[in-house]
């Protein structure tokens, strides 16, 4: 095949990947007028659930990032028996359908699962609540967070960690001080597809939390009751979502252009900046 | 005094040495895998040895037999790292500033800017690492280390990550700097004029093992082994460069302690004056000047060191020259201690590199 | 080149392939959308059917509102089965079925969870008592929430105030009742039926019980339409009806 021939092919794939992904977005847009997105949230409904995606998908991101952050830092950082299996574990519910993830989560907390009965003894009732919707979004969406910090920890240089021992600092004020300043924008990588999944979440959901306007109905919850009784709202509130995680896209993108700026961490090119910094001022 | 007594099984050799660094450098030389970064970091307990003893000042540090192992964090050493291991995230003050943690905020800020000071980069507090040159990353890296006032200093090949250009100035300072410090200092390298240049003594190690311990000159002259006697290639003969007076012509060394010596490098001031013993023949006192060989100085022989069909024979000039020739050459030249000699070598051979 | 060729031509099958199996049923397939509390019987007459007029009969179960949303937005299918009369009713009116008519009727229980603390119908309403139902949108939740509302005030609130779910479907109903996530739901008495295995079912009153008729439809334009309509027809009087009837629907009211 001919150079041209094979820029031509890829160009074709790339037109037909584009056309396919973003004309659902843009036929979303089509139907709906700015001036009906912004109604849509005097809906109550609307904007409960919002508002409920907004709450829930947060607490369930502080949930991750503190509990996700040193686990991946141990995991990145340590060599110990039974980590390739942990690994394996906690990166399961990437590949785990919705519904087996519900299904998994009313097995464990349910009435009815292995520690229902402790939780209800304690006289916790877990199915059905807002904190059963933090716990599936924790569920769906943290393996993409410990994943991301895995791998922003792992690319840590080690002298870096071994200079802040050597004048010091702890192990846990050096992670504190330096391997997570150090490591922040992969942490805040992993924090914006944790928050993108986590946002869309349906499946589990519907199956631990059920559908409760104000308590449980999610706005993907919310987009799937109106989808039959009221179109027209479905497609607003689905706007509203494409423009919520387009800007949280659009952010991440920006935050980690600038963080990685001149005054950033040390990567690739840097050698390159460095070079241009020192014909800058001489010596 | 640092001393270290170790052991420690490497995937390709037995680290197994004893050290004692008093105040004043130590330069650890040897070849690239030889086990010379391991012993810095056992040092400075980043690594642990299999078994031995670790002191430092009267402080014991490590020692497998009584199951002490201070930490890291507590044993402050200045490690400087190959590439700096400058933290990213934070200004050259607050690199500088990152050791001093216990120290009042003020205070700390104080020391800081200090040291930044010191190292004539005050200007650049408020910069990150990246937007630094090589030569102010080392000088920022330097200042870090010894912020918080270490009882030992450990220098990892601290002039491989700088240009040429930029390599001769910071061993200069470098060297003072270490002469200056009050704390036992340990610099791997794995060049032999760079550890000349940087320490008065240098430790040779070969697979792990400490083959010879000297002076740089001592090195040089008597070789214990044939790889101290490749690797400690070049004499360093010390003098004061005259710039040349014309294009075309070359620079003069008036050596210390008498005798001048040529060389097609450009230097001006105190220099180093390095020549390879391969480069230098040896001949009768009273022997012609041959033409090229325009550097001729005479002596005595004081050692005389035969390693399989080469020797080295040193010549005290009186800087001792040391010059490698066949066994064959020092029978037909009847050379032995003690007996007359000129070294001879030429002026393109003869490189000036910066020094004390 | 040629390799490229044909995989061009490989995804230009399997796109062909994916088209023909999301338009209506060709000569020899009948679409059925049929609302989720039909599974069981369904499934055994669509069986049946196939078998005795060599078609093959796909059928896709649903909430009723979800199946009509998806025929209006064109997704096709040659018979609508709806739990109620009105979804049908509306889709006739927008030219997209042909003559809806009642093909069965049912009832509404009370699906308990037989560890739970519901017994009977004033249960629903104590404090603590965690109720599912269907959505407002979907007929289960239309007619649960109907017989709620004939219930005397303080019972009515506090029985709504208890309810923590609204489902989608009726099956999600009784899932959270089996799962043991609510400890009760209002279903139809079919579905608690087919549960009876696993939940403990309480009857409601007959002074509650809004009437329940489940609409067929055919779609116009529906190909073959006389396999369609036959199918419907066996639903009303024929095998189908025995099915519905075994599996605890009530005759056209």
């Amino acid at each position: 095949m001919t150079r041209a021939a094979f820029t031509a092919a890829l160009a074709a794939a790339l037109a037909l990947a584009l056309a396919f992904l973003v004309l659902p977005v843009v036929a979303i847009f089509a139907d709906t007028s700015p001036g009906r997105l912004v109604s849509s949230l005097d809906n109550p409904v609307a904007a409960d659930a919002l508002w409920l995606s907004v709450r829930t998908t947060l607490t369930a991101l502080a949930v991750m990032v503190v509990v996700g952050t040193p686990a991946a830092y141990l995991l990145a950082t340590r060599r110990f028996p039974g980590r390739a299996l942990a690994v394996t574990a906690l990166e399961l519910p990437l590949v785990l359908p919705p519904a087996v993830a519900g299904i998994g989560l009313l097995a464990a907390f349910g009435p009815r699962g292995i520690l229902g009965e402790a939780l209800a003894s304690a006289g916790v009732r877990l199915p059905l609540t807002t904190t059963a919707v933090v716990l599936a979004l924790c569920f769906v969406a943290s393996p993409f967070y410990v994943r991301q910090a895995q791998a922003a920890f792992a690319a840590l240089d080690p002298s870096l960690v071994e200079a802040s021992r050597t004048l010091g600092a702890s192990e846990a004020r050096t992670f504190a001080r330096v391997a997570v300043p150090v490591c922040l924008p992969g942490l805040a990588a992993g924090t914006g597809l944790a928050f993108g999944r986590a946002l869309g979440e349906f499946g589990a959901t519907l199956m631990f939390a059920g559908s409760l306007q104000g308590v449980s109905q999610t706005l993907p919850l919310a987009i799937y009751a109106s989808f039959a009784t009221d179109f027209p709202a479905a497609l607003a509130m689905s706007a509203l979502l494409v423009v919520v995680s387009g800007a949280l896209l659009a952010a991440l993108r920006i935050g980690g252009a600038r963080w990685a700026g001149p005054t950033g961490a040390v990567r690739l090119g840097d050698d390159a900046r460095a070079a241009r910094a020192q014909t800058a001022q001489p010596a | 005094m640092l001393e270290l007594r170790v052991r420690r099984r490497l995937s390709r050799l037995e680290l197994d040495l004893a050290l004692e660094v008093g105040s004043g450098a130590l330069a650890l030389a040897g070849a690239s895998g030889a086990g010379k970064t391991t012993t810095l970091r056992i040092a400075a307990g980043l690594e642990r040895p299999d078994s031995g003893t670790v002191r430092c000042q009267g402080e014991v540090w490590f020692d497998s037999r009584s199951g002490i192992e201070v930490p890291p964090e507590r044993r402050r050493v200045g490690y400087v790292f190959q590439d700096y291991a400058l933290f990213p995230h934070l200004s050259a003050l607050g690199n500088v500033a990152y050791g001093l943690a216990a120290r009042p905020r003020a205070d700390r800020e104080r020391r800081a800017r200090a040291l930044l000071e010191r190292f004539g980069i005050a200007h650049l507090a408020r910069a990150r690492p990246a937007e630094l040159s090589g030569g102010e990353r080392q000088r920022v890296a330097l200042a870090r280390a010894l912020a918080p006032e270490p009882r030992a200093l450990l220098l990892d090949e601290p002039l491989s990550a700088l240009d040429p250009a930029t390599r001769g100035a910071a061993a200069r300072e470098l060297r003072e700097l270490l002469e200056t410090a009050s704390v036992p200092a340990l610099v791997v390298t794995h060049d032999f004029l760079e550890a000349a240049a940087l320490a008065r003594r240098v430790a040779v190690i070969e697979r792990g093992r400490l083959v010879q311990e000297g002076a740089p000159g001592e090195l040089v002259a008597a070789p214990a082994t044939a790889f101290v006697a490749d690797f400690a290639g070049a004499n360093l003969l010390h003098g004061r460069a005259t710039p040349p007076p014309a294009r075309g012509e070359l620079t003069r060394v008036a050596l210390d302690g008498g005798g001048l010596v040529a060389s097609t490098d450009e230097a001006s001031g105190r220099v180093g004056v390095a020549v390879f013993p391969w480069d230098v023949t040896v001949e009768r006192p009273d022997a012609p000047a041959a033409g090229s060989q325009v550097n001729r100085l005479t002596g005595r022989v004081t050692t005389l060191t035969v390693l399989g069909n080469r020797a080295r024979v040193s010549v005290a000039t009186p800087q001792p020259v040391t010059a490698e020739v066949t066994t064959a050459s020092v029978e037909r030249l009847g050379l032995r201690e003690g007996a007359a000699a000129a070294v001879a070598w030429k002026a393109t051979a003869t490189r000036l590199v910066p020094g004390a | 080149m040629r390799r490229l060729a044909a995989a061009v031509a490989l995804c230009a099958a399997l796109a062909s392939g994916c088209g023909g199996s999301s338009s209506a049923g060709g000569p020899d397939r009948i679409d059925v959308a049929a609302a989720a509390s039909l599974s069981d019987p369904v499934t055994a007459y669509a069986r049946q059917f196939g078998r005795d007029h060599d078609v093959e009969v796909r059928v896709r179960f649903g909430g009723s509102d979800e199946l009509a949303a998806q025929i209006r937005q064109g997704v096709p299918a040659d018979v609508f089965l709806s739990a109620d009369a009105v979804l049908p009713a509306e889709l006739a009116r927008a030219g997209l079925l042909d003559r809806p008519e009642p093909f069965a009727s049912n009832r509404l229980a009370i699906a308990a969870d037989p560890a739970g603390p519901v017994r009977s119908l004033p249960d629903l309403a104590r404090p603590g008592v965690v109720v599912a139902l269907g959505s407002d949108g979907v007929p289960v939740g239309k007619y649960a929430r109907h017989a709620i509302a004939r219930l005397p005030q303080p019972q009515r609130v506090a029985l709504l105030r208890n309810v923590k779910s609204s489902e989608p479907d009726v099956k999600g109903v009784l899932a959270k009742v089996v799962s043991g996530a609510a400890d009760a739901g209002i279903v139809y008495v079919t579905d608690a039926r087919a549960a009876r295995a696993e939940v403990h079912t309480v009857a409601l009153p007959r002074s509650l019980q809004p009437a329940i008729r489940y609409d067929a439809g055919v779609a116009v334009g529906a190909s073959p339409a006389g396999l369609a309509r036959r199918f419907v027809e066996g639903l009303r009087s024929g095998a189908g009806a025995h099915y519905l009837r075994a599996a605890g629907f009530g005759p056209v009211p």
